[in-house]
């Protein structure tokens, strides 16, 4: 089983109601077909397939438990560079082609436009892609100094208003920051991370994030969370 | 820190020091792909490096050099310049499609008005598409003698206009042209609103507007898939996308004055190809950030109104778009 890619014109067949709700389970292969590009490289997309066959064995529709698990397995399993990450099509191959069962026993079709951003999500905004989102959220909080280096990862795919208050705003592309964020803020309550979330955006529009260390951020933060807890 | 106020419209921010946002000068001398010499991609006058139809390397490798000047030091900072000035330059990259922010220079210890030479180092496998990276200007320590310039350590003093280097056409990404897409509007959220509107800009992805069109309208979509070059269905065509042309360039240009930051930078790429031919066409003898920031006021400035900036989009539209001359047309189709 080969990582494959779906080309952009195949959103104007995907973004169909049917599909998205599961009256129509998969997109007819002779329609697809044309769509589907290769991709360089081995990874494991087979035990990606068997994994998530086994979340919905073990978990009920719709719960967010699965995240905290499928997050650090995907980035192991799915060993991209950044750049081959970057690219839409590898995460609408997986969720249009490979696995449409598991988006919609993870979400809960709503509505149209919010079931479309679950398939056909794209990389460049966090909470949409199915895979993309978990993937990345790894990627930007993987860590080699610690024995568990998805120990953030899990944390923050168990809260998802954190994992937004992190990753809406562009300062989450900063490594430092994410971890910096995660390690000042995992105690703090849900009215609090985010008024901080809020307030840190507004310093960092005078401030160059990116000429700050891990614990000139920290400081950063405290300094703001202490002014919110009072 | 940014002073935030509070309008009826909407809340907003400026930088409450001096800034200087051209205060810095920088030029690319030399770029390198794995190791080999290719700076004939350097394109200065629109401060790009277009590396698309590089298919095969792995490493880039960029120099060049940033020019501060006395001036810019004696507008942003209250310290005389011929004492240690407490500041520091910095290259910053941002790479929205990786997710991507980093420092990729940085000129520290003392640092003189004058010319710094740089070099970094990019590897592809981290980066796609379009990537940004401009140099700052950095308060290394507190002052408090005065109150026009800025105080804390760490703020951003002066900056340069954006470079920008492309690593890839992305797919489904054409400049000037948006995604435009045939949809039922009874199913479809967005439009829940007006099931019978004959079209809809999404900025629900706001790094990609999307113009739907109701499919449901047959007899229109007739019109508009025609392919004639002539007679009145042709004539109406084009009647009719000047018609929805001129509606979503100022929707798009409104989100694009909504988003010009402190440089007179925008969020999105599309948002830079809407603005540009605004502002040469309007503002003809202005250099083109300069108005970016003056309209930028005008938009945010809660003691004047848009409507002078919104008789600007008019004026613009009506003279890209030729509504006039195609509606001549069309009445001379059914006469």
């Amino acid at each position: 089983m080969k990582l494959k890619r779906l080309n952009q014109k195949a959103k104007r067949i995907v973004s169909n109601k049917r599909f998205f709700s599961g009256d129509l389970e998969r997109i007819p292969e002779n329609r697809i077909q044309q769509h589907i590009g290769p991709i360089e490289g081995n990874y494991g997309v087979e035990k990606l397939n068997n994994y998530l066959s086994d979340l919905m064995d073990q978990y009920d529709q719709h719960d967010v438990e699965m995240d905290k698990l499928l997050g650090p397995k995907i980035h192991q399993l799915l060993s991209l560079s950044r750049r081959k990450a970057a690219d839409p099509g590898i995460w609408h191959y997986l969720t249009v082609v490979m696995r449409p069962d598991f988006v919609r026993y993870r979400w809960e079709f709503n509505n149209y436009s919010y079931m479309r951003k679950r398939f056909l999500g794209n990389v460049r905004s966090w909470d949409t892609n199915t895979f993309a989102r978990l993937w990345w959220a790894a990627e930007l909080t993987k860590r080699k100094d610690i024995s568990d280096p998805y120990r953030d990862t899990k944390f923050l795919l168990e809260r998802q208003t954190f994992a937004r208050a992190l990753f809406d705003r562009e300062y989450g592309w900063y490594k430092p920051m994410n971890l910096a964020f995660i390690s000042v803020l995992r105690e703090e309550k849900k009215t609090v991370f985010e008024e901080v979330a809020k307030r840190l955006n507004k310093t960092l529009s005078t401030v160059k994030l990116e000429t700050l260390n891990n614990s000139q951020i920290e400081r950063l933060i405290k300094g703001i969370t202490q002014e919110v807890t009072g | 820190m940014a002073s935030t106020k509070t309008t009826s419209r909407r809340r907003y921010r400026f930088l409450p020091y001096r800034y200087s946002s051209n205060g810095l000068k920088i030029s690319i001398d030399e770029i390198a792909m794995d190791g080999e010499n290719f700076s004939s991609v350097i394109n200065n006058n629109h401060k790009r490096i277009d590396l698309a139809d590089y298919l095969d390397w792995d490493l880039l490798e960029v120099s060049g050099s940033i020019i501060l000047r006395e001036k810019t030091v004696e507008r942003v900072l209250p310290e005389e310049i011929n004492s240690d000035l407490p500041i520091r330059l910095t290259l910053a990259l941002r790479a929205p499609n990786t997710h991507l922010r980093k420092a990729v220079w940085e000129k520290t210890g003392k640092v003189d008005v004058g010319k710094h030479k740089f070099e970094f180092k990019l590897k592809r496998e981290n980066y796609f598409g379009k990537v940004g990276f401009k140099p700052y200007l950095i308060r290394t320590s507190k002052q408090e003698t005065s109150v026009k310039h800025a105080s804390h350590s760490g703020a951003r003093l002066a900056s340069a206009r954006k470079w920008t280097i492309i690593f890839d056409k992305e797919e489904g990404v054409s400049e000037g042209h948006m995604e435009i897409r045939y949809e039922d509007f009874s199913e479809l959220p967005s439009t829940d609103q007006c099931g019978k509107c004959l079209y809809h800009l999404s900025l629900e992805v706001p790094s990609k507007p999307i113009l739907f069109i109701n499919n449901e309208h047959e007899k229109i979509r007739e019109v508009l898939d025609n392919k004639g070059t002539r007679g009145p269905y042709a004539r109406l065509r084009e009647v009719l996308f000047d018609h929805i042309s001129t509606e979503v360039m100022t929707k798009l240009l409104l989100k694009a004055l909504e988003d010009i930051d402190e440089d007179g930078e925008v969020r999105y790429d599309w948002e830079d190809e809407v603005l540009n031919p605004f502002i040469e066409e309007q503002y003809p003898d202005r250099e083109n950030y300069q108005v970016r920031l003056s309209i930028r006021n005008e938009y945010w400035d809660e003691e004047r109104s848009i409507v002078n900036l919104i008789t600007n989009i008019q004026l613009f539209n009506q003279k890209n778009y030729t509504l006039k001359t195609h509606i001549e047309k069309l009445i001379g189709e059914v006469k």
